[in-house]
């Protein structure tokens, strides 16, 4: 267990392998070592922490999801992966092209919540955090993209573009949609 | 506090870790959002780990690029090379080739980063094609293997290849899988499975992630057998296709599985079946049954939509016209998206066959080579797969688009851009074919069919060239493999 102390001075106990998700955490363990200190987190709130530290729902379905744990993918590790798969961490940090369920869960935020933790994540250097999961997958979308009005719709982003400029970008891009 | 007072380099950092396909969302969204996400160093980075798993010649030169220049690259692997556009002022060009020594048989990996090359004897080895280097598959090295397929995984030189060996004298047919790190040629065997003799005969292999999918043949009864190595278990597909003439096919995407298949009920018309793989949990059985038993599965246990729901049913049909089981043949192409994350393409061409077909009377179709017994003009349907882990079923299944077209394609493979390499017998020389890469999707430049039903690109060679094979990569990249040595080109 580890003890992290928030910006708001609240103390948290919390598993080695949750927190360990963050580059930094893991970076500071490393430099004290064993040790019963707490780390402090001047720039995380504690109602953010409890956010980013919600534990995982545990490794999602073999069978359904069989070719996600065949790959450099899954940021939470199922302790059922065999030693052949491990992937160097640069690797599992440089392509996370699965979202786990802990992750999922963010979608659902309120918006203060969400800027927050984006804050929190690149802070605490969580990759996984600060991934895709608000640009793309989007969840009432049926293709699986967010396109650029769902994004503005969801950030509150005013669109500054003129209709004319807003055709052509529109027109620029058309190549990247499967027809 | 708003979205836009993020710090840039918190907006930066997340659009690193986006896939293309969202990063092009984003600069669509507002003015800020659209410098942001055309910065050279966010495009050069996008491109470079592209380059892990798909040939882009020429990444030394990456810094001397424009942004447009970068975007380009990204968009041949979606569009084709842009020489070989109808609209290209500049006939096609390639861009990088190298030679390779020659072989018995040549693939591109999946991606075009790596050539397979086996020898007479069944031996296989790799180049990675950008530096020549040669691997050398160690342990993946096999005497009669009749036949391999190849999953490369994400981070680009990771192979698993699974070899299917026939049975020679008294030794048993046998599959296997072994991962080779092609970076290092060091290589694992994952998965070795010997078959039973008697239990009929098994070819066509297919292999993604956990799963591998074989089809077998025994006496009247076609099936598929598809595996989950890792949890040695497997699983048969009832392949209800009974004449000898056609194809069925399958493929796999993360959680699913599709194949081809037949309407029980008249007109016995070609299906697609997508299966879930979650919801067969009770169809597993161990993997050890395929070597002791000689009768795997009794027809009563086979999955076949009468006794598992298939997850999606699909009606191969275009402009009133189906394809009957007896007199069709089908073929199905599966590529990953190059720039979209849990996105795949799914090409299917479905074309019947003159006279024992019942109902050909389609008016637009013209008979393209003529004689009886050649097939009709084929038809292209093309799906979009979409692995959304947010919507019920992590499943979305579009059908963009379909169309007829020449029926040359018929046994050629497609690259992501729906290009295809085909040979023709030349009319004069009846010794001689032309192969060429065609463009089959129609466009609105062309007027009816005046017929032609295909755009051609470019010829790749004319006349008597019997000892030369073509085949196109999923990402368009040509090989050409001679007698005297295998040329792999990239085009611009």
């Amino acid at each position: 267990m580890v003890l992290l102390v928030t910006s708001d001075n609240e103390q948290f106990q919390t598993e080695k392998d949750i927190v360990e998700r963050s580059v930094l955490i893991k970076n500071m363990l490393e430099d004290v070592g064993e040790s019963d200190q707490p780390i402090p987190l001047p720039n995380v709130s504690s109602s953010v922490l409890k956010k980013v530290t919600q534990p995982s729902t545990g490794p999602t379905e073999i069978d359904v999801r069989g070719r996600y744990l065949s790959t450099a993918s899954t940021t939470v590790e199922s302790p059922s992966r065999p030693p052949i798969l491990e992937q160097s961490q640069d690797e599992t940090r440089k392509r996370t092209t699965d979202i786990s369920e802990w992750d999922q869960k963010f979608i659902t935020v309120d918006q203060e919540m969400l800027f927050e933790i984006i804050l929190a994540a690149n802070y605490l250097d969580i990759k996984s955090l600060l991934c895709r999961r608000w640009l793309q997958d989007g969840s009432q979308h049926d293709q699986g993209a967010r396109p650029p009005e769902e994004i503005r719709k969801l950030f509150n982003i005013v669109n500054d573009f003129t209709p004319e400029e807003e055709a052509q970008i529109k027109k620029e891009n058309e190549w990247a949609e499967d027809r | 506090m708003l979205f836009h007072d993020l710090d840039e380099d918190v907006l930066a950092q997340i659009l690193l870790l986006c896939d293309i396909y969202a990063v092009l969302s984003f600069l669509q969204v507002n003015r800020s959002f659209h410098r942001l996400a055309l910065s050279k160093q966010l495009w050069i980075s996008l491109v470079r780990d592209l380059s892990a798993r798909y040939l882009l010649p020429h990444l030394d030169a990456l810094d001397d690029c424009t942004t447009a220049q970068l975007i380009t690259k990204v968009k041949t692997l979606m569009c084709g090379p842009e020489t070989w556009l109808p609209q290209s002022s500049v006939p096609p060009t390639v861009s990088f080739s190298k030679t390779f020594a020659a072989g018995a048989e040549a693939r591109l990996l999946p991606g075009g980063r790596y050539l397979a090359v086996s020898s007479g004897f069944g031996e296989l080895h790799c180049h990675d094609v950008s530096t020549g280097r040669e691997i050398s598959l160690g342990a993946a090295r096999s005497n009669h293997t009749t036949s391999w397929e190849v999953d490369m995984l994400d981070d680009g030189y990771t192979a698993n290849f699974a070899f299917l060996k026939k049975f020679i004298g008294v030794k048993r047919p046998e599959i296997s899988i072994v991962q080779v790190n092609l970076r290092t040629g060091h290589s694992d065997q994952l998965f070795r499975l010997e078959l039973n003799r008697d239990g009929g005969l098994y070819y066509s292999p297919v292999i993604f992630g956990d799963f591998l999918a074989m089809k077998l043949s025994k006496k009247n009864q076609r099936m598929f057998v598809v595996i989950n190595w890792r949890q040695q278990k497997y699983a048969v597909f009832e392949d209800s296709s009974k004449s000898e003439g056609s194809m069925s096919r399958v493929a796999i995407v993360p959680g699913h599985i599709i194949l081809t298949t037949v309407a029980s009920k008249r007109p016995n018309d070609q299906l697609l079946l997508v299966y879930a793989l979650g919801s067969m949990a009770s169809c597993w059985r161990p993997v050890e049954e395929l070597l002791y038993k000689t009768d795997p599965l009794t027809h009563e246990l086979r999955i076949r939509p009468e006794n598992t729901q298939p997850f999606i049913v699909e009606r191969l049909k275009h402009n009133n016209r189906v394809f009957i089981a007896a007199s069709s043949r089908i073929g199905m192409t599966l590529h990953p998206n190059p720039i979209r994350h849990n996105a795949y393409k799914l090409i299917v061409h479905a074309s019947d066959f003159d006279g024992s077909a019942t109902n050909t009377s389609h008016g637009t179709l013209l008979n393209h080579s003529g004689g009886s017994g050649s097939p009709q003009g084929t038809v292209l349907f093309i799906y979009m797969i979409n692995l959304d882990s947010s919507t019920n079923s992590g499943f979305s299944w579009t059908r963009t688009s379909a169309f007829s077209t020449a029926p040359d394609v018929l046994y050629s493979s497609f690259s992501y851009a729906v290009y295809a390499v085909v040979s023709t017998p030349n009319n004069s020389d009846t010794h001689g074919t032309t192969t060429m890469i065609i463009d089959p999707v129609p466009t609105q430049r062309w007027t009816k069919w005046a017929g032609q039903m295909t755009r051609e690109v470019m010829v790749l060679s004319k006349g008597f060239t019997a000892a030369s094979t073509s085949s196109i990569s999923s990402t368009g990249v040509i090989l050409i493999s001679k007698l005297n040595g295998i040329e792999i080109c990239w085009y611009a």
